[in-house]
């Protein structure tokens, strides 16, 4: 098991970095320029060349590469010429609020969907069945940045109850923070909930028609032995490939929540990164999100195992 | 159980007494609050709320802020008196030491816009209280440069007490310091011991909120009480609303559709279109002026040339320099009379700010034969197109932008036009402005102006860009909390800013 970790961590720091390399090529031949995107033309005779000269972007690519990884090798994360300030400043507070924005919009799913799911499993054709079928549609039709902005008119605007953008931190004020999370989490929970909520249907429905289910009817044993610890157990293994599949989209998702409700995460920092032409930040947010994508992806493997033993990791 | 309660009560009146006049500012965004290494205008508000310059300007003069005295001792020497007993944030008291450290950090001058300094050779202490500035070449303009928000002075610190001031400050002016959550927001409090008039705002919090409707949305639930950059779209609305308003802080600058005068790429076969003062006449009369400035929220007086009203020099008789308007007949007309009366096409450039109102100059420019292609690139990717000496203009036929003079002097929009200094989107290049403005600034003030005078009439007769609207920023604020927006205009040079120690609240 371990030698089967230290295997795939491996592979996910090498697929990282194929993608930064290809991202740090194309953001080369893009056009625009970081120091003209920080003068804005306001500039005096030689200063670009100096400024590009201290940013090392007048050296040839293999050069500016070859700096870059070393400084990152050394724990040094880069520059960020839009800030003018090293990224490891800016990059850990964006961090840290981003991980509290997708784990309570996860946690929020999970708890939400899987119930939802058994219950429409169990119930089928019934009135709560159709609801969460209509919970599960207007959840996948509704993109975020349509669904936050309704939020946002009939909770702040309207009803004026709950903050429109920002994030306060859990240690400054607990109520203050809970207040800002609930919509941007909600938001992006309601466009995994339906993902959630499918699969364990269709899991929970395919389990219940099983031989040992029928089996623990004729035992006797109460429904809630029967649904949550016979069924349940087994219709998880689909749901988590479910989730591990959509905490791309989750990411990639966050982006648009960020922008909407202004939550100070990486998505937010992203979209300045790009529009700034920021190339030393920008590879390290891809660099972030490959390694984040693809260590769920090896989390989501070693789960299934612990959860259905059947499945060797080897 | 009682006195709990009481204590409890008290705790809460003191702490909604420190924030009760509390001013919560929508910006879009911050890079770091260091003077002299920020370009970022939202930077620049914070800086001014928390620093002071030697000297201020307010609606077009001079008044001494740190410095209490300036007089010239030659055309290369500045002496300039310092403001006695003022103290900075930490308690210490101010004094020319500083004033020197300020400049002295400011070389080599390459960072931000620090470079508006090169100027200035060196700086002599005489006193505590009393410095000279020394100048490579005479500048009768530096009094003015000292009252940019880039010369806010700085504290001298000892090796103990050093800060980053990117990312925290210590300063003489009216609000100090007191935290910055990246991201999060950047808060200030009162000064009570400031030299000058105490603000009345208790503190203020500085939200970055890059997307126009998130700003517009929390202005709109009284999170926020000010927001920088409303939408044109917007701004009709919130004005007719009974509880918001919207303020046009104007700008030194035009914004302008820029002709390119150096044939490429874009126009070929068509030898420089824009070489023909006739079809430059025909544009800036096709073009509807009335519709540009609404579509940018129709806040903005219109001009018809580079200097705008607000600059020194500006024409005191407007009558001496040409007015066009829309007017579609006389366009056809001089397009009749062009070298290409049939037309033709070429590229126009903006920066994505600025789409809408390209939009609609591609569509005028159809009614008189022009084919506009446009081409929308951020300014990290236009600025090449024009300054790259291989490259140079040869992309694009016309360029849809905004300039404005880091100065209430107009040299900076000038050379933007005129001159062959820099990078400039219209390539149009005149060596005798070049020697003009080599030498402008060593003139004494009043010997300037007709020389700004002549070259703006100059600029306006031969057409070298048409010129739209005065360049503005619009803020939208609440009229539940805030009481005078109005009169608190103040110049901060090259900066459409308001100072928030000025507002006052309901």
């Amino acid at each position: 098991m371990i030698r089967y970790i230290l295997i795939r961590v491996t592979g996910c720091i090498i697929t990282s970095f194929v993608v930064v390399t290809i991202v740090f090529l194309i953001m080369q031949y893009l056009p625009g320029d970081p120091v003209h995107y920080l003068l804005r033309g306001y500039e005096s005779e030689g200063q670009v060349e100096a400024l590009r000269k201290e940013f090392n972007l007048d050296k040839p690519l293999y050069n500016q590469y070859y700096i870059w990884i070393k400084g990152l090798l050394n724990g040094n994360l880069g520059f960020s010429i839009f800030y003018q300030k090293e990224i490891s400043s800016i990059f850990i507070p964006r961090f840290i609020a981003t991980i509290e924005l997708i784990s309570l919009s996860l946690f929020l799913s999970i708890i939400l969907g899987i119930p939802l799911g058994i219950i429409s499993a169990v119930r089928v054709g019934s009135f709560e069945d159709g609801l969460t079928g209509i919970i599960s549609l207007i959840g996948v039709s509704t993109p975020v940045f349509v669904f936050g902005v309704i939020l946002q008119i009939i909770f702040c605007i309207y009803l004026n109850i709950l903050p429109t953008i920002g994030r306060v931190s859990i240690f400054e004020n607990i109520f203050d923070s809970i207040k800002h999370l609930i919509l941007p989490v909600f938001s992006i929970s309601l466009g995994l909930l339906p993902y959630v909520i499918r699969n364990v249907r269709s899991e929970m429905l395919e389990v219940l028609k099983n031989d040992y289910i029928r089996t623990g009817w004729a035992k006797g044993l109460s429904p809630f032995k029967i649904y949550y610890k016979h069924a349940l157990r087994n219709s998880l293994v689909g749901t988590i490939a479910v989730l591990g599949i959509n905490f791309g989209m989750l990411l990639g998702g966050s982006v648009v929540t960020e922008l909407v409700f202004q939550w100070p995460g990486l998505g937010t920092l992203f979209i300045q990164a790009l529009m700034s032409h920021d190339y030393q930040l920008i590879q390290v947010l891809v660099l972030v999100y490959a390694l984040m994508f693809t260590l769920v992806n090896l989390i989501v493997d070693v789960i299934y195992s612990i959860i259905d033993p059947r499945i060797a990791l080897e | 159980m009682k006195k709990l309660t009481l204590v409890l009560i008290y705790c809460g009146i003191i702490v909604n007494g420190l924030y009760a006049n509390n001013l919560n500012i929508g910006v879009q965004s911050f890079q770091n609050i260091d003077p002299i290494v920020t370009t970022g205008t939202d930077d620049y508000h914070v800086i001014s709320s928390i620093y002071d310059t030697l000297i201020i300007l307010e609606n077009g003069a001079l008044l001494p802020q740190l410095a209490t005295n300036w007089e010239w001792l030659s055309e290369k020497e500045l002496r300039v008196q310092l403001r006695k007993g003022v103290k900075w944030h930490n308690g210490k008291l101010f004094s020319a030491e500083d004033v020197k450290y300020t400049f002295d950090r400011m070389k080599p001058y390459k960072t931000g816009y620090s470079w508006f300094y090169k100027a200035i050779e060196n700086t002599t202490i005489i006193n505590n209280h009393e410095i000279v500035f020394r100048l490579n070449n005479p500048d009768s303009q530096l009094p003015w440069s000292l009252a940019s928000v880039v010369a806010s002075i700085v504290p001298k610190l000892s090796e103990s007490d050093q800060i980053d001031f990117k990312n925290n400050a210590i300063g003489t002016g009216p609000f100090k310091f007191i935290e910055w959550n990246i991201g999060e927001k950047l808060i200030l409090s009162k000064n009570s011991d400031y030299w000058g008039k105490v603000s009345e705002i208790d503190s203020v919090t500085f939200k970055p909120v890059a997307d126009q409707n998130a700003r517009l949305l929390s202005l709109r639930s009284g999170e926020l009480d000010i927001i920088r950059q409303v939408s044109p779209d917007s701004i009709p609305q919130l004005r007719k609303s009974s509880d918001f308003d919207v303020y046009p802080a104007l700008r030194h600058g035009s914004m302008q559709l820029a002709f390119n005068f150096n044939g490429g790429k874009w126009n070929k076969p068509v030898e420089d279109p824009f070489k023909d003062i006739m079809i430059r006449k025909a544009i800036s009369f096709a073009l509807n002026y009335a519709e540009l400035i609404a579509v940018s929220g129709g806040l903005s007086p219109r001009v018809y040339g580079p200097l705008t009203p607000t600059l020194k020099g500006y024409p005191k008789d407007e009558r001496t320099v040409e007015r066009y308007d829309y007017n579609l007949e006389l366009a056809k007309g001089f397009m009749s009379l062009s070298s290409l009366p049939n037309g033709f096409s070429t590229v126009l450039m903006s920066p994505p700010e600025y789409e809408r109102e390209a939009v609609l100059v591609k569509e005028h420019l159809k009614e008189i034969s022009i084919n506009v292609e446009l081409k929308v690139l951020d300014w990290g990717a236009i600025i090449p197109l024009a300054r790259d000496p291989k490259v140079r203009g040869t992309e694009f036929g016309m360029f849809y932008y905004g300039r404005s003079s880091l100065t209430p002097f107009p040299p900076g929009v000038l050379q933007k036009n005129l001159s062959t200094y820099g990078w400039k989107p219209n390539m149009f290049f005149d060596v005798g402005f070049d020697r003009l403005f080599g030498d402008v600034k060593t003139l004494p003030i009043e010997e300037q102006m007709p020389i700004y005078a002549a070259a703006h009439t100059y600029a306006v007769d031969r057409r070298i860009s048409a010129w739209i609207y005065q360049w503005s920023t619009s803020y939208g604020y609440s009229k539940n909390k805030i009481d005078n927006f109005e009169s608190n205009e103040v110049w901060a040079l090259f900066l459409d800013m308001f100072r928030i120690n000025y507002i006052k609240l309901k």
